[in-house]
């Protein structure tokens, strides 16, 4: 027995010291070094590593209305947003060099800069932008409709009356224009977002249903090219020596899908250089980053407002003084401190700190106030209060769980019973666009800044009032709002915004509005400079990095 | 050969269930998924156009006998949410899982058989005490837990390894330690209930006793006797791993099928799902025929028995 | 058996902690006052010690009485679907192994292709039909866990089956049902109470995988999987967080393992699955 037992040991102890020995073998190269050794520690100058939460639907920017990352980089649009030092935006000319408008504000005569070429060396030619604008329209899943239906003919076109877009017209290679149905104040800036980012009839049309999938045959004008998409792993780009611009600092870009305690680790270990603070919890944020990292902190304001949104349709939110209470039963301070330790600050209106129009008059008036709270409850008979539910989408970050749960206690504290009922992401959407959500929390990141942008998406025609679950009811502000895009005089129009914007939340309380954000940024050692996207969106211009 | 032809049928039948069931359980409540691929900017008319090119309108018969037509030719449909072919979505993954799965196999089972044969070496002893509270804490952790703990210490720490798959080699290790983890406790258990039946089979101490074999001889023996239930095993174990892999790749950032599958149901992509999910049942299937046919090489009995 | 099963040092440990910890958890809420749903934002993330012996989590709410209120419903949503598939799986595997035929082959195909699922795969089709929340998580389970169960309760009736006296009884024309309740069930039953505790553990750690990849229990609902969900971004600053639910999840899946274990060599020396 004894004889057995000891050589099956040594048997065993052979298959083990084998298996360790391949172990071994397979982890020596590793053990002396960092982890990553291939792309990471050691980086060559000119790469740039960031992270991204996750995964981009498609490439193609009439598919997509929340992954912008490819269409910034690799596209380009006719003018661009600058941001000053003072913080204001202008829009400056990008594809194009020169432009006049009419003096009814109608027609927009454009000339295109000379010498601008595709990443495949095709030009880029007006053809192109009259196919972008019909494209945007005829795709069936277009989800850029909204950027070209101002344009002459676009309705027509849409419902299959027209074969092409009769508000453009090609003059020559370089010269075309664009003739609006009525005039539009905010034409030129639609003309800025990512969204209107210029596509090559010639590439779109070769690749068929590849373009936007394949990188190879995605193709724009941009500083970049999109080298490889893995899906749900990550994105590579790197710099196009054809690109008409100055030559960016980044060349290459890597681009990793990572979950939110590997972005911390690895951006701790070195191996990112710009990491998105949002995408972090916000107690990691306080503990690692506004500490060990505080030099390094990149923060932009971010033009987005996030607001609770309440349905007139369903009661007791038809009542002005119910949707009153519920404005001051809200601890907005206390939810900004405790989910984004307070990087942000409380907004009172309709357009967040930033966005043009925002209005000092309309700030400051909505206070915490759970005892006005009850008593304007029992004014209107509802001092036992009542039930209501706030929708949750379960794809939400896991702040904006955490901001509802916290209103849904503070709405308990004044006697209503707010039930938090979880919905998957696609549920959500259509109860929401069917306009029977009884109430949810969201939030809203300029695409242009202009005050339009949010005012006319949600309140500015019966379809967008349902579509975004209010279902206002005020037919005369509905006009005024619809007609405020036409208003010529600059100065004229914002003050019209202004005092829309006073009787929507103050007069009726359509919202609760909660705050805008800080967006903060962490850059590695390798950064010398980073400017994040005007509108403190999550993708950022990799021409905006400058590395060391 | 016709055990071999009746499985091979038993398998298509298999399937035909699998499918019908699929189907059925991913429409009983008709969602819109129109509404998921309009994101933001929505309307009306947009909808309707959608709807009727994707063919939503037709009768529930009808869709199924087109996806079945579709299937037996390699067409799965196309995604709603990437708009690119299932097929080629998954073909592109599943060598990502492939790999996985084989490389924590390999892990599972060096470190399985070998634990479970040194504690039924030392049955009831130190060795054994030791590696039976291991693989019974390997069984009882949950994968994301190891994975977690794993990318932890081996990168955090120790920088030994990457953090997140990035193509090379070195960052499967993890992912696959994370995945075998618990097939390695389970495997190790088995071995060594298995091989301790054997060990005390009369025909091995009458050998023994007799000197016509060595005691490696006898422990050899005894394994090859004791393999049939493990091998048996392993084909029960890949639909685990498959399982498993769903949490793995999220965790490591691979682009494999778990992942395209979670993604599937986080976007309400229903022609995805149902290609990842049928696909996966056909290589589980598959995979029982190659078990079966193994343990049909391998034990003598079970040749004779059909 | 009972004398067994007392002198069956392993059984009469795990069995008594899993004993232990659903009397916690299920006496808790009387005997606690720290209500799990209460937030206190002066108090969030606020380190274990004091009044909060576990801590609090990011809306300060008390950890300990989450960590109780979420095993109780972890092991309620093991429990019930569990209990469930054994039911299905039984009345399946009985039928099938008593009836053969053209009902055994059904049934052996039904089984069939439940199996042929990877179990997470099967969950999230699931998951993708009624949302995450209890009841399909609980649906899930039943799913994962039947076909399995409904196997080896077939063989096992097929193996009762041949005994003489079963035989006897069809041949004189006893009916088939009472066969089955008198002889059939009763032989079955150490099967099936084996068969319950070896699938707990399964059951328990697929709601904490579901829950982890967030497909599963949604907030402000609770389990011990949602808590380790919700933790997991704060892992390396605050472990305290993620480790108490971790551990819990550690100890229920050991505990039933080593119980089950026991009751196979006690209650059923003979099968092996």
């Amino acid at each position: 027995m004894i004889s057995r037992k000891c050589k099956s040991v040594r048997l065993i102890c052979v298959v083990l010291t084998a298996a360790l020995f391949l172990g071994g073998c397979s982890s020596s190269p590793a053990a002396n070094k960092p982890a990553g050794e291939d792309s990471a520690s050691n980086p060559q100058s000119s790469v740039l590593r960031i992270a991204l939460n996750s995964d981009i639907v498609s490439m193609d920017v009439q598919k997509t209305s929340n992954d912008y990352l490819v269409p910034m980089n690799v596209f380009d649009t006719l003018f661009e947003v600058v941001k000053h030092d003072d913080g204001s935006t202008s829009i400056e000319k990008s594809l194009v060099s020169d432009y006049e408008v009419s003096e009814d504000g109608l027609t927009y005569s454009f000339t295109l800069r000379e010498g601008v070429v595709f990443s495949d060396g095709t030009p880029l030619t007006s053809e192109d932008v009259k196919f972008t604008f019909e494209r945007m329209l005829t795709l069936p899943d277009s989800q850029q409709t909204d950027y070209a239906v101002a344009i002459e003919g676009a309705n027509e076109l849409m419902e299959g009356a027209a074969e092409e877009l009769t508000g453009i017209k090609v003059l020559d290679d370089t010269h075309f224009t664009i003739t609006l149905s009525e005039p539009f104040a905010v034409f030129l800036a639609q003309l800025a977002a990512p969204s209107t980012s210029i596509l090559s009839k010639s590439i779109v049309s070769d690749a068929g249903d590849d373009f936007g999938i394949v990188p190879e045959k995605t193709l724009g004008t941009g500083p970049y090219v999109v080298t490889s998409w893995e899906r749900g792993s990550g994105l590579s780009f790197s710099y196009n020596p054809k690109y008409w611009g100055d030559e960016p600092s980044v060349k290459e870009v890597s681009a990793k899908i990572m979950d939110a305690s590997s972005m911390d680790m690895a951006f701790q270990k070195g191996d990112l250089d710009i990491i998105d603070c949002l995408m972090l919890d916000s107690a990691v944020v306080d503990s690692v980053y506004k500490t060990r990292f505080k030099d390094n902190i990149v923060s932009v304001d971010r033009l987005g407002i996030n607001y609770l949104m309440l349905n007139e349709n369903v009661k007791p939110l038809d009542d002005p003084t119910v949707r009153k209470a519920i404005q001051m039963a809200i601890d907005r301070q206390a939810i900004l401190d405790a989910i984004y330790s307070g990087d942000g600050k409380l907004e009172d209106g309709v357009y967040p700190s930033g966005c043009l129009g925002y209005s000092q008059d309309n700030q400051g008036w909505l206070k915490y106030d759970p005892d006005g709270a009850r008593k304007l409850l029992s004014s209107v008979g509802y001092s036992e209060g009542f039930e209501m539910e706030l929708a949750l989408d379960s794809n939400a970050a896991v702040a904006n769980q955490n901001v509802l749960q916290i209103i849904s206690q503070n709405l308990g504290d004044v006697g209503i019973n707010a039930v938090i009922k979880n919905y998957d992401h696609a549920s959500w959407l259509d109860l929401r666009n069917s306009g029977e959500m009884e109430s949810f929390l969201a939030l809203w990141i300029l695409d242009y800044n202009d005050p339009d942008n949010v005012i006319y998406t949600f309140f500015g025609s019966k379809d967008n009032t349902v579509i975004r679950s209010n279902n206002y009811s005020d037919e005369a502000t509905i006009a005024r709002i619809a007609a405020a895009r036409g208003i010529v005089d600059p100065g004229e129009r914002m003050k019209e915004y202004s005092s829309l914007e006073k009787k929507l939340v103050m007069d009726d309380a359509v919202w609760v509005p909660m705050f805008s954000l800080k967006h903060l940024f962490v850059k590695s050692d390798r950064v010398a400079d980073f400017v994040p996207q005007w509108a403190g969106w999550s993708d950022i211009y990799f021409k905006k990095v400058t590395l060391k | 050969m016709t055990a071999l032809f009746k499985r091979c049928l038993g398998m298509v039948l298999v399937l035909l269930g699998v499918m019908v069931l699929i189907f059925i359980a991913l429409r009983i409540i008709p969602g819109d998924p129109a509404a998921v691929l309009l994101n933001e900017h929505v309307n009306e008319a947009t909808i309707a156009r959608l709807t009727a090119t994707m063919n939503l309108d037709r009768p529930l018969p009808e869709q199924f006998l087109s996806y079945l037509g579709g299937a037996l030719k390699g067409d799965l449909g196309q995604s709603y949410y990437m708009r690119q072919s299932v097929l080629s979505l998954i073909l592109t993954a599943f060598p990502y899982t492939l790999k996985l799965t084989i490389l924590a196999a390999a892990f599972a089972w060096l470190i399985g058989i070998a634990t479970g044969v040194i504690s039924a070496m030392h049955h009831d002893h130190l060795p054994d005490y030791l590696f039976r509270g291991l693989s019974m804490f390997g069984v009882s952790v949950p994968v994301f837990m190891v994975a977690l703990l794993l990318q932890y210490i081996f990168y955090f720490r120790l920088s030994l390894l990457p953090l997140v798959y990035d193509g090379s080699a070195l960052s499967m290790i993890l992912p696959a330690i994370a995945l075998g983890w618990n097939s390695a406790g389970s495997v190790a258990r088995l071995t060594r209930s298995s091989l301790m039946e054997q060990l005390d089979q009369p025909y091995l101490d009458t050998a023994r006793a007799k000197g016509l074999l060595s005691s490696q001889a006898v422990l050899i023996h005894g394994l090859r006797n004791a393999m049939l239930p493990i091998i048996t095993m392993m084909a029960l174990q890949l639909s685990g791993m498959l399982s498993g892999a769903v949490i793995t790749e999220s965790v490591f950032g691979i682009s494999g099928l778990g992942r395209l599958a979670l993604l599937a149901v986080q976007t309400r992509d229903m022609p995805l799902l149902q290609g990842t999910v049928l696909f996966t049942a056909f290589v589980i299937t598959l995979g029982n025929i190659i078990a079966d046919l193994i343990s049909f090489c391998l034990d003598p009995r079970v040749r004779t028995k059909k | 058996m009972i004398k067994a099963f007392f002198q069956n040092k392993v059984a009469v440990i795990s069995g008594a902690v899993i004993a232990i910890i659903f009397f916690v958890a299920f006496i808790a809420p009387f005997a606690m006052s720290a209500d799990p749903m209460r937030q206190d934002l002066t108090l969030r993330l606020c380190p274990p010690g004091g009044v909060h012996i576990l801590g609090c989590d990011e809306l300060g709410r008390d950890v300990l009485a989450r960590l109780l209120a979420g095993t109780r419903n972890s092991l309620l949503i093991a429990t019930l679907p569990t209990a469930l598939a054994v039911v299905i799986g039984a009345v399946l595997g009985i039928l099938g192994g008593f009836y053969g035929k053209t009902i055994d082959l059904f049934i052996t195909w039904f089984t069939d292709v439940t199996l042929s699922f990877p179990g997470m795969l099967l969950a999230m089709v699931i998951m993708y039909t009624f949302g995450g929340s209890f009841l399909s998580v609980l649906i899930a389970i039943v799913f994962m866990e039947f076909g399995s169960i409904a196997r080896i309760v077939r063989s096992v009736t097929v193996s009762i089956k041949e005994n003489e006296y079963i035989q006897a009884a069809e041949a004189m024309g006893v009916s088939k049902f009472f066969i089955i309740v008198k002889h059939i069930l009763p032989n079955l039953a150490p099967t099936l109470i084996v068969l319950f505790t070896l699938n707990m553990p399964n059951s328990i750690l697929s709601e904490s995988s579901l829950s982890f990849l967030g497909i599963g229990i949604q907030p402000p609902d609770v389990s011990l999987g949602l808590m380790v969900n919700q933790s997991k971004t704060l892992l390396f600053q605050m472990p305290w967080l993620a480790l108490s639910p971790s551990v819990m999840i550690m100890v229920l899946v050991m505990a039933f393992n080593y119980l089950g274990d026991a009751l196979r060599d006690i209650l059923d020396p003979k099968t092996k699955y």
